[in-house]
């Protein structure tokens, strides 16, 4: 078997879909021991067994108990008040600046079953939809609005007392890796719907719909709710002061080449169009495939500040496209099948 | 995008009612029906109610005590005068859990009564303070249900028996809960002890929500007994459950609208015209 950076980035993401849903057996039990309280990645604080928590959770919690109930009892906005989310996010940001977006190719536990789904899908010849550049392009900012509503100004207004409490964690309230991660560890509480209030039972509705939808289009859809999941806008505002990156030689070929939008989970156009950091998009999740499946030396790299760590190579693109397509169907699969031959001794 | 509009028009519809949830913040996360159940249990309890941010009411029950000993996870112990079996304590240093124990010595008797107090602010987990002997004889949750857990009817929770800083083979122990369940179990050779913890809440009171918009809590203790050098021991710690954990939620609403979100994603599986050819 031959080593190649997908197979490389699929054994960290079992490792580490091993440590987000049940690294708590390892690493310890309470909060104070897990590898961090604001990881970058949508490691779920309702699974038990974590191993750490999701940065969103602290975000969530910050604005609903300290600034929105701190505003209402102050009437005034202090340092104070905001205090505990600098923190939060100087831990996150510990984490963030050695891996930048890879939290979400290569770390993040939904990231890594919606790709296996995909894989599958793949392997049993299900059909694939692939997003135009149009759709792709209304889809984007619904990640901003994500974080911005449901990570900040949802919890933000449920601590004013002006949105109900269950509002107070609104995006854990629809997350779809509440749902997953805790199917994992065999509880089927975060399925259930609370039938004690509207606002709830109204999040639980939605958010055991989205988990039923992208269980079902991750087969025939790449990555489907990385395209609009609040972290990856949150990891866009900072991907800029990270090391670790995509980096692009301008070539005069890419445009009529086009194999890395394909490669692409996220249909990212401009690592083709684009030259320089703007070919390193906000949705990127540097999973590295735009690399492996361009066909030229040197243009596609990912990079650790001054050290690339693993560059574009027209042999390395050869070898790899005689077992993948770089929409990830496998080539064997799509070979014609066989009409079946004479049965012997007939 | 649609969703996200009707997920804000529902959040709108809920902004009556949620300034009502709002009240009373400070009481959240104590065995508030305690007061009204009355009189449950003849071991001692060692109640706490979160006041502010880091303080906690202590109400002690079953136990002659003048003082109390708050045990933090980081730095040294120290003491806070009971008035009456009450006091009040302010929490110190880093780290979340406080342990408190109560302590009354009589002829030939000695009653502990311990409980530990959640607080939600960073540092040292509880491990290593529930690790270390706190009284002589004591019964210690292994572990204590971290942040976002709690005690809740129907699930198995273990206990360490301690004597003299040593496992307990063989003492039995014994949970009351405020809604009168009596049940008891011997530890293994370890001194430990797995309890279930009983679902006895009143529907009426299970389907409720208190002030914070949380489930209700009922008050719970675990107590043992135990006789060294003709002195009778008398140990308990004291927590509070809450409901089952289906007890107001539904699973099949749960699994329906798992199955619309599958529904609406199945026409992505549809074989367009020219690849099916």
């Amino acid at each position: 078997m031959t080593m190649t950076l997908s197979r490389v980035r699929l054994g960290v993401q079992l490792l580490m879909l091993a440590l987000t849903v049940y690294g708590g057996n390892v690493v310890g039990y309470y909060m104070a021991q897990k590898i961090s309280n604001a990881l970058p990645a949508l490691s779920c604080a309702y699974d038990q067994q974590n191993g750490a928590y999701c940065v969103l959770i602290p975000f969530q919690h910050q604005m609903h108990h300290r600034v929105g109930e701190g505003l209402v009892a102050l009437g005034a906005v202090t340092f104070e008040l905001f205090l505990p989310m600098l923190f939060t996010f100087l831990t996150f940001f510990a984490f963030f600046v050695v891996l930048n977006k890879a939290f979400c190719g290569w770390i993040c536990p939904l990231g890594t079953l919606q790709e296996l789904l995909y894989k599958a899908g793949r392997w049993l010849s299900a059909p694939l939809r692939a997003l135009d550049a149009a759709t792709v392009r209304r889809l984007r900012p619904v990640k901003w609005l994500m974080l911005a509503g449901l990570i900040f100004l949802l919890p933000m207004l449920a601590g004013l007392g002006a949105a109900p409490h269950a509002a107070g964690d609104a995006f854990c309230q629809i997350c779809p890796s509440r749902i997953a991660t805790t199917l994992l560890t065999g509880d089927a509480e975060q399925v259930a719907v609370p039938t004690s209030g509207w606002a709830e039972m109204g999040f639980a509705a939605l958010r055991n719909t989205i988990f039923g939808f992208v269980l079902v289009a991750a087969v025939a859809l790449r990555q489907p709710f990385c395209r609009v999941c609040p972290l990856l806008a949150l990891h866009a505002v900072f991907r800029r002061l990270s090391p670790m990156r995509l980096v692009k030689r301008p070539s005069d070929r890419c445009a009529r080449c086009g194999i890395c939008v394909k490669a692409c989970p996220m249909d990212i156009v401009e690592v083709a169009r684009e030259q320089g950091p703007k070919a390193f998009h906000a949705d990127c999740t540097l999973c590295g495939r735009c690399v492996e499946f361009c066909p030229e030396d040197g243009t596609l790299a990912l990079k650790w500040g001054p050290v690339p760590l693993f560059t574009s190579r027209a042999d390395y693109f050869r070898a790899r496209v005689r077992t993948e397509r770089p929409d990830g169907t496998p080539v064997a699969a799509r070979l014609p099948r066989k009409a079946p031959g004479p049965v012997e001794g007939a | 995008m649609r969703a996200i509009l009707i997920l804000l028009a529902a959040v709108c519809a809920g902004v009556a009612p949620a300034a009502a949830q709002h009240r009373g913040h400070d009481a959240g996360g104590t065995p508030a029906s305690a007061a009204a159940i009355g009189h449950w249990t003849g071991y001692p309890t060692l109640r706490t109610v979160r006041a502010g941010r880091a303080g906690a009411r202590v109400l002690v029950s079953g136990v002659a005590a003048e003082a109390a000993a708050v045990l933090p996870p980081e730095g040294a112990p120290w003491e806070i005068t009971l008035d009456g079996g009450e006091g009040r304590f302010e929490a110190r240093g880093g780290g979340n859990y406080h342990w408190l124990v109560v302590r009354e010595e009589g002829e030939g008797l000695v009653r502990i009564a311990t409980a530990a107090q959640y607080f939600s602010g960073p540092g040292t987990a509880p491990a290593a303070l529930l690790a270390k002997p706190m009284a002589e004889l004591e019964v210690v949750p292994d572990p204590i249900p971290r942040e976002h857990a709690h005690y809740r009817a129907g699930e198995k929770w273990p206990f360490l028996v301690r004597f003299r800083g040593q496992p307990l083979a063989d003492a039995r122990v014994r949970l009351h809960t405020g809604y009168g369940s009596r049940i008891s179990a011997v530890t293994g050779g370890d001194g430990r002890v797995v309890l279930p913890i009983p679902d006895d809440m009143p529907a009426a009171v299970a389907g409720g929500k208190n002030a914070h918009g949380r489930p209700p809590k009922a008050p719970l203790v675990v107590a043992v007994e135990h006789e060294a050098d003709g002195i009778r021991y008398v140990a308990s710690f004291s927590a509070g459950y809450r409901p089952n954990a289906f007890a107001d939620r539904a699973l099949w609403p749960g699994v329906a609208f798992m199955g619309l979100g599958m529904l609406a994603a199945a026409p992505l599986w549809r074989r367009k015209r020219k690849e099916a050819r």
